[in-house]
């Protein structure tokens, strides 16, 4: 049978083509490790809390849907891919507040627990949801789909989980985002050194030179969509007060709190000496104002005294500070607009939450310096100056920018 | 006719070939890389057969992703220079900066790195001389990487005994200090701060220098159910130290597979394959020996590095094994000379000084014996752990000084240490200063931690042969 150059040619071409197209696409996500014993492990590191009502960041989403935000594992490097570790429990506390203007109980009304597989090879991780109220546990590890509940690993689109539990549907994001944190940190290190005496004292740098330190790293990130009806459990509270914790195996079959984030700069920021750091995570916030944390109490005290004179005027009063501060909880009422300086109570804690770009460095120094003081780091950085600047955020939950 | 047909016939031959060569050709490209995906998938997904489940690695699933580990730190480097372009005196950057040359010190055992990670951690702390403690950390394991344990040590303070990393420098460096119960009570504060991989690893080496065999196993399977996904190099390093302690007790099949596993995790992981290599050379299987000693030079890619040295004594051995002295005597030449050379050079100063002794030992000759010991007698001024002391014993027992010897090898002895090889060479020396009882106890002891250690064991360690 003889077949002609066209028909030879077309059948060849037709099978390039096959060939072409059934050929699969290959994702390869790499697995950064650091080379040694990682003693610290930087997974259950804590880096930023963020609680806001959905709509205050994006006018489209529905009413009444907060979003909760933790993020862990600091200084993740572009294009590795890290992990949620398989042994911690990462969790979201909540209390239900019935007066906007009471001191903090600490009391955990709400657990939201957050527990990792060992992942595929695709870089995938399972994940199981809890949600503890009352010391009752209600554990979700499917989606209403009937799939495993999962983490978007890198080079993926981002797996938005609705897992159904407690009566609600929650919809869930784990995996790597851009760290959306901004701050001139090596420059508030010689600000507060200079402040303490322990170095010259200086200020911030202009915003041309001002150098955002986290620019450029990722972090792992838990969002959780959550309804309020779901929170408030028929309570009718509207303000919740929210703090994360990373709790790791005692060695005993039990677990031990390790971290515990709530406001910015609260514990890395006031508390200097490490022991007390140490003391500050392993306490729940309740224990914030007892006898026993007291020494953290006056650390955090001493530097505020010496945060006010970074004006040059001492016109704080570091107690009222720590008031407003301390028990370190993020309280949000749900009925005023999201924004870290949206708000404020009888006791001048600020009760709006925290949205992703809010420029907490900046309301935190203000408060505390008692006059206007910034590190001239913003989200969206600095025309002309390289050294800030974040991706923009996504305009759809879980918001924070993909992951560089 | 004929010369018009036989093209087209070869035309249409050759056109149906295509056409049946080219879509199996094709399937074949389509079809491998996930095939090779799933062959390797299948590799490694499977550990060693004898590996005792619990030190089986959990996270075999996630090993095919990961990057080589040499280039993943070279990615590291670029971007903290990068931002370092921006902002030169950036103190935090040049400290991770730091951090990241230290790794790759650490991963290629080349001492270069070393010095990069000294100079970047130095300046660091002149652009930043508070909240630094990435490049106080940084300069604390350069110090104890040279030996200077005091300076270590003094770093770590500045850091804040409360800091998980100066915690762990404080363990290593009591350990390498002789000072076993300053290390114990470092590492238990370690472990009640984070039990993780890390942590317990560390406790586990210090209950074994204190002879705590049970409580060792019992912190490397708490270790292994506690390591994270992304951590495979400390991963690798636990089941090598492991596989280590098994092998000093004689349990060649748990030390080998945990060997491997090691291998399967960090597939050139040079402690494991060095420990392999001395297994291997335990057991008199010289080319498998020969092979391993092998794979950690040539993974070196010709860079010298501080791998070098071992690699050449453990050749050295094995050709002593084999019989053949000549080579046996180059490879040790080799070695002397890059030891020399490093000690004259101050390429980083990083301790040497009782391999050249060992290395002098091993020689016998006894122009060597003199100078061998007068670098273990400066050596111990700074280390007095367990192999130290034994290197000085060795030293001192060559010299005909047995009395010393005998003394410094009761030091070990009170340490609480297992070591079969050491209790051997504290009976040989007991029975020369005859104390047959003492040596008797002392040979019952090395046999009971050790059943298999003879002869071949014997001659690794440069100890002569006692029959009673």
């Amino acid at each position: 049978m003889k077949l002609t150059k066209k028909i030879r040619r077309t059948i060849l071409a037709i099978e390039v083509a096959l060939i072409a197209l059934l050929t699969p696409a290959i994702i390869v996500a790499s697995d950064h490790d650091d080379g040694e014993v990682d003693i610290k492990g930087r997974a259950v590191n804590l880096t930023d809390v963020f609680v806001y009502r959905e709509k205050d960041q994006n006018p489209g989403a529905a009413e009444g849907d907060l979003v909760f935000t933790m993020n862990s594992n600091p200084r993740s490097l572009a294009r590795f891919q890290y992990y949620f570790s398989t042994t911690a429990l990462y969790q979201f506390h909540i209390t239900q507040v019935g007066d906007v203007n009471s001191t903090p109980t600490g009391r955990s009304d709400i657990i939201l627990r957050f527990a990792f597989s060992p992942p595929n090879n695709r870089g995938m991780q399972a994940v199981a949801v809890t949600v503890i109220r009352n010391g009752t546990e209600t554990v979700a590890k499917t989606t209403v789909n009937g799939g495993l509940i999962a983490t978007t690993p890198l080079n993926s689109n981002p797996v938005l989980n609705t897992v159904p539990v407690g009566g609600s549907n929650l919809t869930v994001f784990a995996g790597l985002r851009e760290d959306p944190f901004f701050l001139d940190v090596e420059q508030f290190f010689r600000a507060r050194a200079g402040a303490l005496g322990m170095g010259p004292k200086v200020g911030f740098r202009e915003p041309n030179q001002a150098i955002d330190f986290t620019k450029g790293y990722n972090v792992n990130s838990i969002a959780v969509r959550v309804p309020k009806a779901f929170l408030q459990a028929g309570t009718g509270a509207n303000t919740f007060d929210v703090w994360s914790t990373v709790s790791i195996r005692d060695g005993a079959g039990g677990f031990k709190q390790f971290e515990r984030l709530a406001r910015p700069l609260i514990n890395e920021g006031l508390i200097v000496t490490p022991d007390f750091l140490e003391a500050f995570n392993n306490i729940p916030p309740r224990l914030d104002l007892s006898p026993a944390a007291a020494p953290v109490r006056q650390e955090a005290v001493a530097t505020l005294n010496a945060l006010d004179l970074l004006d040059g005027r001492d016109n704080v009063d570091p107690n009222a500070i720590a008031g407003a501060f301390l028990p370190d909880v993020m309280r949000i009422d749900t009925t005023k607009r999201s924004g870290y300086a949206s708000a404020t109570n009888a006791q001048g804690s600020l009760i709006g939450g925290r949205l992703p770009m809010d420029d907490v460095v900046d309301i935190t120094l203000g408060a505390l310096v008692g006059s206007p003081v910034s590190d001239n780091v913003s989200y969206n950085g600095t025309p002309g100056n390289p050294a800030q600047g974040h991706k923009p955020l996504e305009p759809s939950f879980p918001y924070l920018a993909e992951p560089n | 006719m004929k010369t018009k047909t036989k093209p087209e016939i070869k035309s249409d031959i050759f056109s149906w070939w295509l056409l049946i060569v080219v879509p199996l050709v094709g399937m074949v490209v389509v079809n491998l890389p996930p095939n090779l995906r799933f062959i390797s998938d299948k590799l490694y997904n499977n550990s060693p057969a004898n590996l005792d489940a619990s030190y089986r690695y959990h996270f075999s699933e996630s090993l095919r992703n990961n990057p080589n580990k040499k280039e993943a730190i070279q990615q590291e480097i670029a971007f903290y220079q990068q931002r370092l372009a921006v902002d030169s005196r950036s103190g935090l950057n040049r400290a991770a900066l730091a951090g990241s040359y230290l790794k790759m010190a650490r991963a290629t055992g080349e001492g270069g790195w070393f010095l990069l990670a000294e100079q970047a951690a130095q300046r660091s702390i002149a652009d930043l001389p508070f909240d630094n403690k990435g490049a106080l950390l940084v300069l604390a394991r350069i110090a104890e990487a040279r030996h200077d344990f005091a300076t270590a040590l003094r770093f770590a303070k500045q850091v804040g005994f409360d800091n998980e990393e100066a915690i762990a420098l404080s363990v290593t460096s009591h350990l390498a200090m002789g000072k076993v119960s300053e290390a114990n009570v470092a590492a238990e504060a370690l472990v009640k701060r984070i039990p993780n991989l890390g942590s317990l690893t560390l406790r586990a080496l210090v209950r074994e220098s204190q002879g705590r065999d049970a409580e060792v196993l019992q912190d490397y399977r708490q270790a292994m159910v506690a390591e994270e996904p992304g951590e495979v190099a400390g991963s690798a390093r636990a089941r090598s130290l492991l596989g280590r302690f098994y092998a000093r007790r004689g349990q060649f099949v748990q030390a080998k597979a945990l060997f491997l596993e090691a291998l399967r995790l960090v597939p050139r992981y040079p402690l494991a394959l060095i420990y392999l290599a001395d297994l291997e050379t335990r057991q008199g299987n010289y080319r498998e020996a020969e092979g391993y000693y092998s794979k950690v030079s040539a993974y070196s890619g010709g860079v010298e590095t501080v791998f070098d040295r071992i690699v050449d004594r453990g050749m050295a051995r094995v050709k002593d094994l084999q019989g053949d002295a000549i080579e046996s005597r180059r490879l040790r030449d080799k070695a002397e000379a890059g030891l020399r050379q490093e000690q004259v050079s101050g390429s980083g100063g990083f301790g040497h000084r009782r391999d050249l002794a060992s290395l002098l030992l091993e020689k016998g000759r006894s122009q060597d014996v003199t100078e061998a010991l007068a670098l273990m007698q400066e050596e111990v001024k700074i280390r007095r752990d367990a192999v130290t002391l034994d290197t000085l014993a060795w030293a001192l027992s060559a010299a005909g000084e047995w009395q010393k010897a005998d003394r410094v090898m009761a030091e070990i002895v009170r340490s609480g240490i297992r070591d079969a090889g050491m209790f051997y060479r504290a009976g040989a020396i007991a029975r020369t200063l005859g104390k047959d009882a003492e040596s008797r106890a002392y040979f019952q002891k090395s046999k009971e931690i050790d059943p298999s250690f003879d002869d071949r064991a014997r001659q690794a360690l440069g100890l002569g042969s006692y029959e009673f």
